[in-house]
């Protein structure tokens, strides 16, 4: 008891010593292996390696790769007028417009940063000047922006899926529903509060034209997806199509990325995965001993003398994650958190696809709470506006991604409905 | 060693790894998507091309601690920075970065056990068949190179990069 004190009192030094996650993760590593374990923290370098050497992580730097590519390029403003076609006869069709555009391009990028760097950067100016307000417009964008998490491809749910070796294709293709259920709430909240706001009308001429000028970009994810639910290709080979195919549509058809935007992208994704691969082989290693020294099965009988139902269980898991969401990061969350909530889950008879489906929406509301929202920081930054503001404007829409939680929660059928 | 030395040093550093990074991503990319195209076109894999591509992406991603630590980007769990007052946060910055020198350079030493072990016991990579250590000399080396960045941040803290929210 006191080795596990000790242990805490070391972490909150270190952090509040600025010391980043990679170190500290390390220095937990050494300590358990120190002072639980026999000694050897030569293993953590070991374990290191085997966690990062596997097939399926090449999907993850593609991504990024892709996800960069088309936050630079036309990709984001191309999708955006067709949105804005298809939704003109709405009241509130521009706000409509970017919850879809968002979900679009979720299903390109999979992750919630570049979604609301792309598609805020330039849907913002244009809802202010059609009159929405600051707040309204900010709370969109940065929710919006957070489908890029739940909607497949999704970077947290395959490290959801490495970290349990739960099938990252059913993770996808259980994401869809519940991805598109947060769509039609949101949508349906924007179509509310923006009832009064003029109509722009429909025009079959003018969509037509945006379907033109946008079919490359609307081509992608049906690759993308089609391609991985298919079965035709795994994650990675889709992932690595989506690469070349997304070069070759910024080169060479839009003519927006020249090479040294590539060598700009290859740097910045590399930092991303140096941030990245680190926390992840780490974290799989001490997985890999607290499993060892069985720590997650005596925290399930702990857990199950205090909790009998299934019902109370699923409560306390997403007040849990939601707290966890507020003050860490998702991949941290997942790769610590998920291993134990696995095992946990599975005493009450959880499926593993339904609770890394449970878990990414938690996490992906965490990216819209304080402190360390990352989406709010990441609005502020992009969008040159008062953090109090964004705030403000996403506490509606948070109100509204806990009731597609609770229904995500409570429905497995939602998730496990496509799952074979 | 001045400060303006020491910057020139970590902003070549960077311009060598991000190069070696950036080459290594191209070789990734190249090798998977010929490898989707000869499998669809030609009806067989490249061989080994999915194994060289891991082995590139285990290099990528090491050489990638430096850049993130070059760049900031090292993600941070931020709810303790209050424990310490703001008037002692560039005090606390520094001994901060004095103890990650110390953790990267004791894993580091450990790298090289590591690849010592592979080197001993003539393990080799999958499929390729090339002796392993060789792949695995990345792993001393990004952890000295971190060491290395942390020893400068500690010592000239406005070395340090302000950090990046992802």
């Amino acid at each position: 008891m006191l080795a596990a004190v000790i242990l805490f009192a070391l972490i909150v030094a270190l952090l509040a010593l600025r010391v980043n996650l990679v170190a500290v993760l390390l220095i937990l590593g050494a300590y358990v292996h120190l002072v639980w374990g026999q000694g050897e923290v030569v293993y953590i370098v070991e374990d290191m390696w085997i966690a990062l050497d596997k097939e399926v992580l090449l999907s993850i730097p593609l991504f990024l790769l892709v996800g960069a590519i088309m936050g630079r390029g036309e990709i984001a403003r191309r999708l955006i007028d067709v949105m804005r076609e298809m939704t003109g006869a709405l009241p509130g069709g521009m706000a409509v417009a970017t919850i879809l555009t968002c979900a679009v391009f979720a299903a390109i990028s999979g992750s919630s940063a570049v979604t609301l760097i792309a598609v805020g950067s330039i849907a913002y100016p244009s809802l202010i000047r059609e009159g929405y307000s600051k707040p309204f417009s900010l709370g969109a964008l940065a929710t919006g922006g957070t489908l890029g998490v739940i909607i497949p491809p999704s970077i947290p749910m395959i490290l959801y899926g490495i970290a349990t070796e739960t099938s990252i294709v059913d993770l996808f293709t259980a994401g869809i529903i519940p991805g598109l259920v947060l769509v039609a709430l949101l949508s349906a909240y924007t179509l509310v509060v923006n009832r009064k706001l003029p109509r722009k009308g429909f025009s079959l001429s003018r969509l037509v034209a945006a379907l033109r000028a946008g079919i490359w970009a609307m081509l992608l994810p049906v690759i993308l997806l089609g391609g991985i639910y298919s079965g035709y290709f795994s994650p990675t080979e889709s992932a690595a199509v989506a690469l070349g195919y997304a070069v070759i549509i910024e080169m060479f058809v839009h003519r927006e990325i020249r090479l040294a935007d590539l060598r700009d992208v290859a740097i910045d994704t590399t930092t991303m995965m140096g941030s990245l691969f680190p926390i992840l082989a780490i974290a799989l290693s001490i997985n890999l001993l607290l499993t060892t020294y069985q720590v997650p099965a005596a925290l399930t009988a702990w857990m199950s003398g205090m909790i009998s139902s299934k019902f109370t269980f699923l409560i306390m898991i997403n007040i849990l994650l939601l707290v966890v969401g507020m003050v860490m990061d998702m991949v941290s969350a997942i790769l610590i958190l998920a291993p134990i909530l696995l095992v946990l889950g599975r005493a009450y008879g959880i499926d593993p696809v339904h609770l890394g489906i449970i878990m990414t929406v938690n996490l992906e509301i965490g990216l819209l709470t304080p402190p360390v929202g990352m989406n709010l920081i990441v609005a502020m930054t992009a969008l040159r506006e008062d953090f109090g503001l964004i705030v403000r404007g996403v506490l509606p829409f948070i109100a509204v991604m806990l009731v597609g939680l609770a229904l995500i929660t409570f429905v497995p059928q939602l998730s496990l409905f496509l799952v074979k | 060693m001045t400060m303006r030395a020491a910057r020139r040093f970590l902003d070549l550093l960077f311009k060598v790894e991000a190069a070696v990074a950036m080459l290594a991503f191209l070789a990734i990319s190249l090798l998977l998507i010929a490898d989707v195209a000869s499998r669809e076109l030609a009806g067989s894999s490249i061989w080994g091309a999915q194994r060289i591509a891991v082995y590139l992406m285990i290099v990528t991603g090491f050489l990638g601690l430096g850049l993130a630590a070059d760049r900031g980007r090292h993600l941070r769990p931020r709810f303790a920075d209050g424990l310490v007052p703001k008037s002692l946060s560039r005090a606390a910055s520094r001994a901060g970065s004095a103890i990650m020198f110390a953790v990267f350079a004791w894993f580091a030493w450990l790298g090289v056990e590591f690849v010592m072990t592979a080197y001993e016991y003539g393990d080799l990579a999958q499929t390729i068949k090339t002796p392993l250590w060789m792949i695995e000399l990345i792993v001393p080396y990004a952890f000295a190179s971190m060491a290395l960045r942390y020893l400068l941040f500690a010592i000239w803290p406005d070395l340090r990069p302000a950090e990046v929210d992802e």
